[in-house]
């Protein structure tokens, strides 16, 4: 009766080893055959160790932006650097202390984000910024709220250059007196997928 | 010394090779095939201001005035406070009389008013209270009918943090006649600060 219990475990831990190679095998069958597919899209002679891609934004903090009236406009500049190439910049917001600021659809902040082919220029006198150079407009209008994706357009994204960023946030001129005295703090990630 | 059924014998141990060699395989392409990304963050707080407008110390508007004749005049002080973050951009007065009569309702020999600001806090004598300003003096709202909604107020300093030292003068013209004898209104007084307009901040 032993013997028997014991065979009988055998032949369920053997099947049990031979499906997962099974499975194993044809999942490993698999990667492979689209590995090869995709090797045979990529451009010939494209090999040796490349440096791993990496997206910087710079300034890590940028200032503060208050108080805010309705109708204000804040603009801070971000500096993107590209460490090899992308193939999508996308924007992550995220909203790490919450307010009526960043939660009411008609009076809440609004974010949209340009470039401009050369540094932004602080205009003198006043706290806008101008573009020397061409200016494109990378998100348009958005409400801000957190768990956005968003993506980026018209970003240059080639290896060791510079994307000059403008975010603008401004508190509509609908704004009611309930988004007095609020405080949002957010945070932007931008993604580089890599090709 | 007994078998165990679970160590596998030749049969046993090649199907565990191929198990290992297939779940190599599958993690290697499918490591393959990750999408490579980078991220970078950047953050910041954003905080929206507060509009206030308040009166006081000095506030005397309260103080009614009793038997008055054609001819007199009141005169009370108040300061207006702009006790918020954000600077006001305007100022608008608005009377209204609940219970009312003729002296409210008679836009020619009834009540009127004016307002002035001084540059500096009123000096106040009375009761009957009279005011002299020891600094300059501007008018903010010229005389008129003492009922009037949103008379837009004029020369205020209007800046956040400061307060602007007002005179409110009601008067009953000296062509007021028999009609207005004997008769009461009681006047409210409501200012209304409007922001600034919108600006780069």
């Amino acid at each position: 009766m032993g013997l028997l219990d014991r065979s009988v475990r055998g032949s369920r831990s053997q099947r049990l080893v031979l499906s997962f190679a099974l499975v194993a095998a044809a999942a490993g069958l698999t990667a492979l055959g689209l590995f090869t597919a995709f090797a045979k899209a990529s451009r010939p002679g494209h090999s040796g160790a490349k440096q791993r891609p990496r997206l910087s934004a710079t300034p890590a903090h940028l200032s503060h932006v208050g108080p805010l009236a309705a109708g204000d406009r804040a603009d801070r500049t971000v500096e993107l650097h590209y460490r090899g190439r992308f193939v999508a910049v996308v924007l992550r917001t995220a909203v790490l202390h919450r307010s009526l600021l960043d939660s009411s659809p008609t009076g809440g902040l609004r974010l949209k984000i340009a470039r401009c082919s050369a540094r932004w220029r602080r205009v003198t006198g006043k706290r806008g910024y101008s573009c020397p150079g061409k200016a494109s407009t990378v998100l348009p209008t958005v409400r801000v709220r957190g768990g956005r994706r968003l993506r980026l357009r018209h970003l240059s994204r080639r290896p060791g250059a510079t994307d000059h960023l403008r975010l603008v946030l401004t508190l509509p001129a609908v704004a009611g007196n309930e988004l007095q005295s609020q405080a949002s703090r957010l945070a932007y990630r931008f993604t580089g997928v890599a090709r | 010394m007994r078998r165990s059924l679970s160590t596998p014998g030749v049969t046993g141990k090649l199907i565990a090779s191929i198990a290992v060699l297939g779940a190599a395989a599958a993690i290697g392409g499918l490591g393959t095939f990750a999408t490579f990304t980078s991220s970078t963050s950047s953050s910041h707080t954003i905080a929206s201001g507060t509009l206030s407008l308040t009166s006081g110390p000095t506030n005397r508007l309260g103080i009614g005035a009793s038997a008055i004749a054609a001819g007199d005049t009141m005169q009370r002080a108040i300061d207006l406070n702009y006790a918020g973050s954000i600077d006001v951009g305007s100022v608008t007065l608005t009377t209204s009389a609940s219970p009312s009569s003729a002296l409210d309702t008679d836009t020619t020999d009834g009540l009127h008013l004016a307002v002035d600001r001084c540059s500096v806090a009123w000096t106040e004598s009375g009761p009957p209270y009279a005011y002299t300003c020891g600094g300059s003096i501007s008018t903010v709202v010229s005389a008129r009918p003492l009922v009037g909604s949103n008379m837009a107020l004029s020369n205020l300093t209007l800046t956040a943090g400061s307060t602007d030292h007002l005179r409110v003068t009601v008067s009953l013209p000296s062509s007021a006649g028999n009609t207005l004898q004997n008769l009461s209104s009681t006047v409210g007084y409501t200012f209304t600060g409007v922001q600034r307009a919108g600006t780069s901040r």
